[in-house]
């Protein structure tokens, strides 16, 4: 069978999957509060840190780009 | 042994396990550790700590009065709950602790010290200050807009609840933020000024 993936997109995907997964798995919250009356009392929570998987991505993304500049400079 | 790895996993590995590694301990050592010793009624409650250590509630007064004073330059007649919460009226929102923004602050922190080199620590504690500044900033006016629209019963301009909504914006402001600093490094690295 071909390989598809190398070894270094095979060690990013892992990396990824270990590290963002439970934080994707544990950013999860339930339906907010609501009164539901436009005029009664209303109040809500605002948790904040839904996203940091997205942006944990981002970050491990950058790095690659990061490596890449280095392996060019190297070269040169 | 770590000199036989090829480069890609010397280079890459030590971006991501210093990444990672500075996130876990911030970010678990804040919601494992700290959060236990300074909540009073949990198992390891240490009243000391929750006088002078309690970083949550400093960040958590920080974000509402902010909130507080721009709801005030804009003539609304806010009111702050015993600093966990604000009003306008009968609308309010609270605050817990997961409310603060700690992890995305040390989501920040991590992404500093993982593409600097660890010599110029006057430069990450400028930009970390810079970061979380920033990140209050972004959270109280997620709030503000927050209970703005409940004050005045805007519609969504997303297919979500406001508040996915306003996330959604808090962190493409986020993520522009990490996008300038990355310009900045970079355009230091090119004049020369610093190696990351």
């Amino acid at each position: 069978m071909k390989i598809l993936l190398n070894k270094q997109a095979r060690t990013i995907i892992l990396t990824l999957a270990v590290f963002v997964l439970p934080t994707i798995a544990s950013a999860q919250f339930g339906p907010l509060p609501d009164s539901g009356s436009p005029d009664g009392p209303e109040s809500t929570d605002v948790p904040f840190d839904g996203g940091l998987s997205i942006l944990i991505a981002g970050a491990a993304g950058y790095g690659i780009k990061k490596y890449r500049n280095y392996k060019t400079q190297n070269e040169n | 042994m770590i000199a036989k790895l090829s480069p890609f996993y010397r280079y890459y590995g030590s971006y991501l396990l210093r990444l990672f590694g500075i996130f876990a301990l911030l970010f678990y050592g804040t919601s494992e550790v700290v959060m236990r010793v300074v909540t009073p009624g949990r198992r390891f409650y240490i009243p000391f700590l929750n006088q002078y250590f309690n970083y949550l509630e400093w960040l958590r007064k920080a974000v509402i009065h902010l909130a507080w004073i721009i709801l005030k330059l804009l003539s609304y007649p806010a009111i702050i709950e015993q600093n966990w919460g604000l009003a306008i009226g009968n609308k309010h929102v609270f605050m817990a602790h997961e409310c603060t923004g700690y992890g995305v602050m040390a989501f920040w922190i991590a992404f500093v010290f993982a593409i600097t080199a660890n010599k110029k620590w006057l430069h990450q504690l400028k930009w970390i200050a810079i970061g979380i500044a920033a990140i209050c900033l972004v959270n109280s006016l997620r709030i503000i807009s927050l209970l703005l629209t409940m004050h005045y019963h805007w519609p969504a301009l997303l297919p979500f609840d406001h508040h996915t909504n306003f996330n959604i914006i808090a962190y493409i402001v986020l993520a522009v933020m990490m996008k300038f600093y990355i310009n900045h490094i970079e355009g230091s690295n090119e004049k020369g000024i610093r190696p990351a």
